[in-house]
């Protein structure tokens, strides 16, 4: 007897009458209740896979950096932060630019809450990526892990307000590439004011001073208000 | 997967475990509950839990009501009087596996799942599926045989 032959045998012997209840029972069934942090983890698989590798390529800088003794790091770091932003936004917009929002705002997930978790996810990756990054860059340098943060977390967060914004208003919506440009306008900045020596300057005495804290605050407040007014007006982003 | 390939799947694995069409069904249907109400979706469906809970609940079923009441219906299927010879004498050489052997062939021949649903379904090593399947193919193809 070959090995088909054996396989169909036991299939033929392993039939079950016919359930009578199935059809009734599968049409009365309904989805239960999922809590957010379940939601949040439902939606993890769907961050693409370039965004995690950007992430992971920013941390392995930060030890690569740190290794070698590469004193910018964290301002390159800093510099690389915006591409994050932008990466979280494209990921945001990714909804409309398969023309799937009509169909995701009428599914069991809304597309205000799929934004959402997307944005949280994204935010939490930023915060671990800052979390790893500050303190081995410090700790190599001598600095205070809190200003290395900072220098870090600064052209993220203005990256994020700048293009939440823009991607509200009609000409965002418009233009599908506004945060790319954005992103490129910040790290522009940023390069700048790191690589002139008035503008280091002026950049270390204002973080070293309490100030950068305060920046930090302010710029993580208003992202949140930025990524409120984008979920609440979600209708008329997608 | 389709929700009903998979209520199929799941009732199929406890019919032959209490040999009873409305317990099964029962157990099935009890089995998609506890899923939903854990997991929450019944559309994007990890079977190796609900084979899990299905196990459980037959489990719970055999403490509940004695064996022997739930192993006569087997050879009773409606609509299946006409069983060939051949039929009979696997399902006989079947009768002869022990439990655990059964269940192996059961989910993967007839519920072809693959081997990894089935290690975590049944908490063993892959090298154990393999070792236990092979033995089961064996004595089942030593009685078909006999």
């Amino acid at each position: 007897m070959d090995n088909n032959e054996f396989k169909n045998l036991i299939k033929n012997a392993y039939c079950a009458p016919k359930p009578v209840r199935k059809d009734e029972f599968i049409s009365k069934l309904r989805p239960g209740k999922v809590s957010t942090f379940r939601m949040l983890l439902q939606q993890i698989p769907y961050i693409r896979p370039y965004v995690w590798i950007i992430s992971a390529v920013i941390i392995g800088i930060a030890i690569a950096g740190s290794v070698i003794g590469g004193e910018g790091t964290d301002r390159l770091i800093g510099l690389i932060m915006p591409i994050t932003a932008v990466v979280g936004m494209i990921e945001n917009g990714r909804s409309k630019r398969y023309n799937m929002s009509e169909l995701e705002m009428a599914t069991r997930f809304s597309l205000r809450s799929v934004i959402l978790a997307r944005m949280a996810i994204m935010g939490f990756l930023a915060v671990i990526v800052t979390a790893i990054a500050s303190p081995v860059i410090a700790n190599s340098f001598g600095m205070q892990a809190v200003m290395t943060a900072e220098t870090i977390l600064m052209p993220y967060l203005m990256t994020m307000i700048i293009s939440l914004h823009i991607e509200r208003s009609p000409l965002g919506r418009e233009n599908g590439l506004s945060s790319v440009v954005v992103a490129g306008a910040v790290m522009l900045l940023f390069f700048l004011i790191w690589e002139s020596e008035t503008g280091i300057v002026l950049y270390s005495s204002f973080i070293s001073g309490g100030c950068g804290v305060a920046a930090v605050i302010v710029l993580g407040a208003l992202t949140l208000t930025e990524q409120w007014l984008t979920v609440r007006n979600v209708e008329a982003f997608a | 997967m389709d929700v009903g390939k998979i209520y199929d799947k799941i009732y199929r694995y406890v019919y032959f475990r209490v040999n009873d069409r409305t317990l099964a069904e029962d157990i099935t249907q009890e089995t998609f509950l506890r899923y939903i109400g854990k997991y929450g979706n019944a559309g994007s469906v990890e079977i190796r839990y609900m084979y899990t809970i299905a196990r459980n609940l037959c489990t719970d079923e055999y403490r509940r009501i004695k064996p022997e009441s739930l192993s006569e219906e087997m050879e009773e299927i409606p609509g299946d009087s006409g069983i060939s010879e051949e039929k009979m004498a696997v399902r006989q050489a079947l009768e002869k596996l022990p439990y655990e052997d059964r269940e192996i062939l059961l989910l993967r021949y007839v519920n072809e799942e693959p081997a990894g649903t089935i290690c975590k379904a049944l908490g063993i090593s892959r090298f154990a599926l393999y070792r236990r399947q092979k033995k089961a193919e064996d004595k089942l193809r030593r009685e078909l045989e006999a």
